[in-house]
């Protein structure tokens, strides 16, 4: 019964990982005016599952420097945190579900640094720590602004809870600056354009993933790309009134549509975003909100 | 002589022959390319942006406002049902309670009949003394 209920989570978000993959691609295609993954099935539609058998059975590498634990367990970490945090959405019905969710995603963190540190490679911990930094810097935002939509949320006794279930309809409205910044500070804690600076490294033989091969680098993948579904269902349930599937893949959609957009921000320019643009602003909008709260709708 | 083939100009003997072919600009010239930006300064201001915006949260919170008044109303209706219930289940639960504690108590003088001394109901470390903590775990567990 366990086996069942971790196997419906599990599957449909490696398949929405999978599929994922192909649409960004032929989005990005589309852009570029040129052609996607159109060879392998109709339109490219086994793309990713060849993709997924040819990461498979690569040969998995092992640096002989590296700190074999911590180097095998990093992208085990990353994974197994993007599928619990799909059940904290779903599974759990507790008052708490958006701190769950925070937790999680803070959690996160430390597979991205245990990969950069036991690869024992320069390039990979430079990448590592500008990974981490960004994504502790733009968590910070995404804190005060889940306390700002917190305010929000009340369960039927008026009682305040950051249950899902909760979320009043016109939230959307209220909270409409909130809303952007909420979707680019979750474009930071996925690492997508134009937050992919420690990504971007692996291009140039950098980054924290860059000793991973095989499985290992699979599994980082599927964590970015569930992340990332993750991110926009949190978006989709508080600004968009309810989690859908349609409202998903228009997330989904506007994530490609920045990468394909939008140049990268180099180090210090999405440091200074994070901390001196989006920090104080998502603090003065909540407490404008709680001001709000307390003296006008109450 | 491929050329001569290809080009097929009748009567020429060698390549010589051939009119010149130069890489050139067509006759007047390529037209102008503008390199200057010229970006529009066209659309709605800073101001009329940010005037949007507000309208849009200030409807946003008007209807906020209204669920939270939905919201209270349904609050206050569930606080005054637990209020005139509580009393009801509260007395409903203490007869059950009150029941449980006597049967247990007949069920120990039932079992303890036969061991001299022995009063039913009475705490068993009321004839020696135990440190609290021991006494704790001691205690009834209802």
């Amino acid at each position: 019964m366990i086996i069942l209920s971790i196997l419906t989570i599990t599957v449909p978000v490696l398949l929405c990982v999978a599929f994922f993959t192909l649409a960004e691609r032929q989005i990005m295609a589309s852009m570029q005016r040129r052609f996607g993954p159109h060879v392998s099935g109709l339109g490219g539609i086994l793309q990713p599952f060849w993709d997924g058998l040819k990461l498979g059975v690569k040969e998995p590498l092992l640096p002989s420097l590296s700190s074999y634990g911590a180097f095998s367990a990093a992208p085990m970490i990353s994974f197994i945190l993007s599928q619990i945090s799909w059940c904290g959405i779903f599974i759990s019905d507790a008052s708490f579900q958006g701190l769950i969710l925070m937790a999680l995603s803070s959690l996160a963190v430390y597979g991205v640094m245990l990969a950069g540190w036991s690869s024992n490679s320069k390039y990979a911990f430079l990448g590592c720590l500008r990974s981490v930094a960004l994504m502790v810097s733009y968590e910070l935002s995404l804190g005060v602004a889940l306390l700002s939509i917190g305010l929000f949320l009340t369960d039927c006794t008026g009682m305040k809870c950051l249950s899902f279930y909760e979320a009043p309809s016109s939230i959307q409205f209220a909270l409409l600056p909130l809303c952007h910044i909420f979707l680019i500070c979750i474009l930071a804690e996925t690492k997508r354009i134009p937050f992919d600076l420690p990504e971007a490294e692996a291009e140039l033989v950098a980054g924290y993933n860059v000793e991973y091969s095989s499985l290992g680098f699979a599994l980082f993948f599927i964590a970015e790309y569930a992340n990332m579904a993750i991110m926009s269902s949190l978006a989709s349930i508080y600004f968009l009134g309810g989690f859908s599937a349609l409202k998903l893949t228009a997330i989904f959609f506007g994530f490609v549509w920045t990468r394909g957009t939008l140049p990268r921000y180099r180090y210090d320019q999405f440091m200074r975003l994070g901390w001196k643009a989006y920090l104080p602003l998502t603090l003065g909008i909540f407490a404008i909100n709680a001001s709000l709260d307390v003296f006008v709708l109450n | 002589m491929t050329e001569s083939l290809t080009r097929g100009v009748p009567g020429i003997k060698s390549i010589k022959d051939l009119p010149v072919l130069q890489d050139a600009p067509p006759p007047g010239g390529f037209p102008t390319i503008r390199i200057e930006r010229r970006l529009p300064n066209t659309g709605p201001t800073g101001a009329a942006i940010f005037a949007v915006t507000a309208a849009i949260v200030g409807y946003g919170f008007y209807q906020l406002s209204q669920q939270k008044g939905e919201t209270r109303f349904s609050a206050d209706e569930i606080y005054t049902v637990r209020q005139i219930v509580n009393p009801i289940l509260q007395a409903e639960w203490d007869l059950r309670y009150l029941e449980h504690q006597r049967k247990k108590k007949e069920e120990e003088a039932r079992i303890m009949k036969d061991v001299p001394g022995w009063v039913p109901g009475e705490p068993t470390t009321k004839h020696r003394w135990l440190p609290p903590l021991e006494s704790w775990a001691k205690r009834s567990l209802i």
